[in-house]
């Protein structure tokens, strides 16, 4: 191996071994530390999430963006290595697109989703801000949505609702039904609040089901939300 | 979720290779991996051991878990059981991965591959007639899994659509044994 | 009553259209959308009048009056749903085409979209473009890694002559046409969508 090769030039970051973590995020006071591969295994479990999710869940944006800076750091310093044929520059390489495909994806299912039910997705955006609960949305996906709601109105205004009476220039609203929708979830904790479920045979009862850590439940997504919310359970 | 997603999480479990040759430590954003000394086993991401493979600069290790004895021990278990056995994480997709690109560091690889394909057949005919009962009872929703693998979880997906189904039906007797009242 | 069979005919045909050829987007069919639209005002208009002048026809009850209204009304809202569903479905394939092709669209393929659906096809590319270009250092492609990394290498033919081609890890290939080549599967991604090269053993 060329024995001038610097192995650390080709890291911005810190080593994940966590002995230099960086204090990565919002600088607000008492911000965690936290390393570039926890933000890594973030970013898996919230793909992982989104993917099994039949809904758009609360956006993960701040591990998003840290790992998109990441990428750009490391796709530069691999550009200015002399030369590229060295074994560590296909190893950064391989690791760099399998991060790259987490993330794109991430950004790829969520903008579908958007593009899917982009009006009642905003509006529950908002209602959402206005409960003071963390944003459906992260700021460039609300501008994206914005957009394709425009777009998505002038394509049915001048293709036929623009020639219809003013009663019936509505848009439709695709049926949101991912609460009739249910889930395969692992529990992540201990002591995590049983969950009410509805009893088929009998509307007003409720069937009780316990969440052990490490179990695994096929469920109705609905009463799980908030779990999945406060990530003390995963979707599969 | 699919069984492509599955291989790929996969790639992040850790195996031991017997690299052949010398090579500094690196610094992974996701791991620290090496340094790296010819014939010394040491253990990587499972993507690092396939792509070290490729280039001839590793053997792979067959995991404990893999060999014929574990094998045939796993499959009686999951005769004994009524419920799923626990397996190693990630279990199918990374013995399928091993099989499809490292079959020559796989020790009797052809035996292997038999007995995984046993002991998915044996797991897939509990969860069909789990699934079967689960579908046909009619107060609940639920039901347990534990252990089911990532890849079982995938060939499960279609169960989902029939819940799914089942609550809109109850959705609507409800609704309109409330409008009668 | 035989006045309102086959007034929802061209709406059905819409839908059809795109029932039977779920793989293209069909050309845009203006004519059958007139008539939806012409049909769908010509119930409007007769439903207002019947409000307006509810005796009319002295030989129909009442009861039979409001029951052609309900009539109407079904079929207004029956034509409503077939042609937004009808742009609708184009344009979910629309929106697919963008991420097959980029931001031009083939010839071919633009003949058959109306002047509306051009104009979304470029909102929604420019929409897309304004979000990968608002994260990252130079923006972000969402066009690229749209599969888990799994092979490093693809096995590729060259379609077209090339020339001289630099990978990513240093190596230069020349890319003459019909030759095959092992090369690294992130560079080739964009070549491959280009159509200058192609898979030579999926």
């Amino acid at each position: 191996m060329d024995d001038s090769f610097q192995p650390d030039a080709l890291l911005n970051a810190a080593s994940s071994s966590g002995e230099a973590a960086e204090e990565i995020g919002n600088e607000e006071e008492d911000e965690e530390l936290i390393t570039p591969a926890e933000v890594l295994l973030k970013m898996k479990r919230a793909w992982q999430n989104e993917a099994a999710a039949p809904c758009i869940l609360p956006h993960q944006y701040e591990i998003l963006e840290i790992l998109v800076d990441q990428i750009d750091g490391m796709d530069e310093n691999l550009a200015r290595v002399k030369d590229k044929t060295q074994l560590k520059v296909s190893i950064h390489r391989a690791e760099l697109q399998r991060i790259n495909y987490l993330t794109s994806d991430y950004m790829r299912i969520r903008l579908k989703k958007i593009e899917g039910n982009v009006r009642r997705i905003m509006t529950q955006h908002n209602e959402r801000l206005r409960q003071g609960k963390p944003p459906l949305l992260s700021e460039q996906e609300l501008r994206f949505a914005e957009k394709y709601a425009k777009a998505e109105a002038q394509l049915l205004g001048k293709s036929v609702l623009g020639f219809l009476p003013t009663p019936v220039q509505k848009i439709p609203h695709p049926e949101e039904d991912a609460d009739l929708s249910s889930v395969y979830l692992q529990v992540l904790e201990d002591n995590v609040e049983n969950v009410p479920l509805p009893d088929y045979t009998d509307p007003t009862a409720e069937i009780i089901v316990s969440l052990e850590r490490d179990s695994i439940h096929l469920i109705p997504f609905a009463p799980i939300r908030d779990h999945l919310e406060n990530d003390r359970v995963r979707l599969l | 979720m699919d069984a492509e997603k599955c291989e790929f999480l996969a790639g992040d479990e850790s195996i031991e290779i017997i690299p052949k040759l010398n090579a500094d430590e690196i610094h992974l954003i996701s791991a620290d991996v090496g340094p790296f000394e010819a014939g010394v086993g040491t253990r990587v991401p499972l993507w690092l051991a396939l792509l070290l493979r490729k280039k001839h600069y590793c053997t792979i290790v067959t995991p404990n878990w893999l060999s014929p004895d574990e094998l045939r021990r796993y499959l009686v278990a999951e005769t004994e059981n009524a419920g799923l056995t626990e397996l190693p994480n990630y279990f199918f997709e990374i013995a399928h991965i091993l099989v499809r690109e490292a079959h020559e560091d796989l020790l009797e690889s052809d035996l292997v591959k038999t007995l995984v394909q046993d002991l998915w057949d044996r797991r897939e005919a509990k969860l069909r007639t789990s699934i079967v009962k689960f579908l046909s009872q009619k107060n609940v929703s639920h039901a347990r899994l534990d252990y089911v693998q990532p890849t079982e979880v995938v060939a499960a997906r279609p169960t989902l659509a029939a819940c799914k189904q089942i609550a809109r039906l109850v959705a609507n007797i409800h609704d309109s044994q409330q409008s009668q009242t | 009553m035989d006045a309102h069979e086959g007034i929802a005919d061209a709406a059905i045909r819409l839908v059809q259209e795109l029932k039977h050829n779920p793989n293209i987007i069909p050309p845009y069919d203006a004519t059958l959308m007139r008539q939806c639209i012409d049909t769908l005002n010509r119930l409007y208009d007769q439903n207002a009048r019947s409000l307006m002048d509810p005796t009319g026809d002295p030989s129909i009850s009442p009861e039979q009056i409001t029951t052609q209204r309900e009539q109407r009304t079904a079929a207004i809202i029956y034509i409503w749903r077939c042609t937004t569903a009808y742009i609708h479905e184009r344009a979910c394939r629309i929106r697919s085409l963008r991420w097959r092709f980029g931001g031009i669209l083939p010839i071919s393929i633009r003949n058959n979209l109306s002047e509306a659906e051009i104009e979304f096809f470029n909102s929604y590319s420019s929409a897309l473009a304004d979000f990968q270009s608002s994260l990252g250092e130079s923006g972000v492609n969402l066009m690229a890694n749209t599969e888990p990394p799994k092979h490093l290498f693809v096995q590729v033919r060259v379609k077209e002559d090339y020339g001289e081609f630099e990978t990513n890890d240093g190596n230069v290939v020349i890319l003459n046409k019909n030759s095959l080549h092992s090369l690294p599967r992130q560079d080739c991604e964009m070549l491959i969508r280009r159509g200058i090269l192609e898979i030579a053993n999926p």
